[in-house]
C-alpha cells in the first residue's frame, strides 16, 4: 500500500529552479537545501558567496530565520577568531586576523555609530563590554559588534561603593592595554545577501 | 506473493517487509532493516505492510543503495538488544559510509538525499547533505556553479551590486 502522510525530517516544498536542464541541486525542496547550508563552516566569506551563486540560494540565506539557526549552529563548532579590538584612539578599534577572504574590515566593526571615547573591557558570548569613563555618568554598554547595536546599556554599578569611588582605569583595567579577540562563532558574522546591516540572531 | 512473503520470518524470527520502488522493483527486507526509515517503522506500528510498501518517488537504483545501506546498518541498529545481529563491525559500518558517499556523483547524490528525506532516515540524510557540504565548501560562487550545474540567473548588474555589499569576501 502507499504510504501514509509523513512527517519526515524536513518540510518539503516545490522546488524552484528552471533552466534548460536544472542542476542536480533543484530537484532537493527548499529545506533540504537550507538544511545542507546550515552545515557549512561559519567562515565569514561562506554567506557572501552562497548569496552570489543564483537567486535561489541568495533567497535561503537571507532569511533572518536562516541567519539565527546558522549562528546557533556555529557556536557549536569551531570559532574562526575574526580579529581583537584594542584601546588605542589612533587607528580603528578592530585589527582583522583572517586571511582574505575571510579577512573582515576593521570598518565593519565601527564604533562610530556611538560617539565618545569607548573603552573594551572584554568580550564575551559574541558581545564586547566598553566603558565610557570620560564621560559624565561613566556609562557600560554591552554591544553587539555584527549589528553594531548595543544589547544593553546599563549605568555602572554605582551603588557599590568601592565602584563609586575607584578611579575609572583602574576599576576597568588599564584601558590603553585592553584587547579582546573578536568574538566567534556565538558572532560569527552574518552577512546578509540583501546588503542590509549585519542583523542580529540568537536572541 | 506479496502477503506471503510478509507472512515469512527470518532465522532471527523477524517479519519480512516488501519494498516497492516507482519502477516496480521489488526488495525483500527484514523489518529490522525496514525499521531505520521511520516513514516504514511508522507502517509498521500501524501493520500496514502486508501488501508491501509502494514507493512512488524512489528508483529502483537508488532503493538499492537505500536497502544496502540500511542492511549494514541494521546490525547496529539491533546491537543494543540483540548481539547476534551485530555483525558489521563499527570500523567496518565506517569505511562502507565512507565508501558509499564518495563513490557518489551529483545526480545520484541528491537523489539518494531525496529518498532519504521521503523515508525519513535520519543518519543516511545527515551523511549525503554533509558530502554536499563539502562539496560546496571553500569554492567560491563560480566554481559552486561549475560544480552543481547551477544557472546564474544575476543580470551583471546585480551581481555587481551583490559583490559591492561585502566586497572583501570575494578578495581572492
Amino acid at each position: 500500500m502507499d504510504p501514509p502522510p509523513v512527517s519526515s525530517p524536513f518540510r518539503r516544498r516545490r522546488l524552484g529552479d528552471a533552466g534548460d536542464e536544472p542542476s542536480p541541486v533543484s530537484i532537493l525542496p527548499d529545506d533540504v537545501l537550507t538544511e545542507i547550508l546550515h552545515i557549512l563552516p561559519p567562515d565569514p566569506s561562506s554567506l557572501p558567496c552562497l548569496s552570489l551563486v543564483c537567486k535561489r540560494w541568495r533567497r535561503l540565506v537571507s532569511d533572518p530565520a536562516f541567519h539565527r539557526r546558522f549562528h546557533s549552529h556555529a557556536r557549536r563548532r569551531r570559532a574562526p577568531l575574526l580579529g581583537f579590538f584594542h584601546n588605542s584612539f589612533n587607528v580603528p578599534c578592530f585589527v582583522p586576523t583572517g586571511r582574505a577572504p575571510d579577512r573582515v574590515p576593521a570598518e565593519a566593526f565601527s564604533l562610530r555609530r556611538h560617539p565618545g571615547r569607548w573603552l573594551f573591557l572584554g568580550c564575551r558570548g559574541g558581545r564586547a563590554l566598553l566603558a565610557s569613563p570620560f564621560s559624565v555618568c561613566r556609562l557600560l554598554m554591552v554591544w553587539d559588534p555584527l549589528s553594531g547595536e548595543p544589547c544593553s546599556a546599563a549605568p555602572p554599578c554605582s551603588a557599590t561603593p568601592a565602584s563609586a569611588t575607584a578611579p575609572p582605569h583602574s576599576a576597568w583595567s588599564s584601558p590603553s592595554s585592553t584587547s579582546a579577540a573578536a568574538p566567534a562563532p556565538a558572532s560569527t558574522p552574518r552577512f546578509p545577501a540583501n546588503g542590509a546591516r549585519w542583523s542580529v540572531g540568537g536572541r | 506473493m506479496a502477503a506471503a512473503a510478509a507472512e515469512a520470518t527470518t532465522d532471527g524470527g523477524g517479519k519480512m517487509i516488501i519494498l516497492i520502488s516507482a519502477d516496480g522493483k521489488r526488495f525483500e527486507v527484514t523489518e529490522a532493516v525496514a525499521s531505520q526509515s521511520q516513514l516504514i517503522s511508522n507502517m509498521i506500528e500501524d501493520d500496514c505492510t502486508e501488501n508491501g510498501v509502494r514507493l512512488p518517488n524512489v528508483d529502483g537504483d537508488i532503493l538499492t543503495m537505500v536497502v544496502d545501506y540500511c542492511n549494514m546498518h541494521a546490525g547496529d541498529a539491533a546491537a543494543a538488544g540483540d548481539t547476534m545481529k551485530a555483525s558489521s563491525t563499527e570500523e567496518e559500518l565506517k569505511k562502507f559510509d565512507a565508501e558509499l558517499v564518495q563513490a557518489l556523483e551529483n545526480p545520484v547524490l541528491f537523489k539518494l538525499i531525496l529518498a532519504a528525506n521521503f523515508l525519513n532516515i535520519k543518519s543516511l540524510l545527515d551523511m549525503t547533505c554533509q558530502r554536499v557540504a563539502d562539496m560546496m565548501s571553500g569554492k567560491t560562487p563560480e566554481q559552486m556553479r561549475e560544480t552543481f550545474s547551477i544557472e546564474n540567473d544575476f543580470t551583471p548588474e546585480e551581481e555587481a551590486a551583490i559583490r559591492q555589499e561585502n566586497a572583501w569576501a570575494f578578495d581572492d
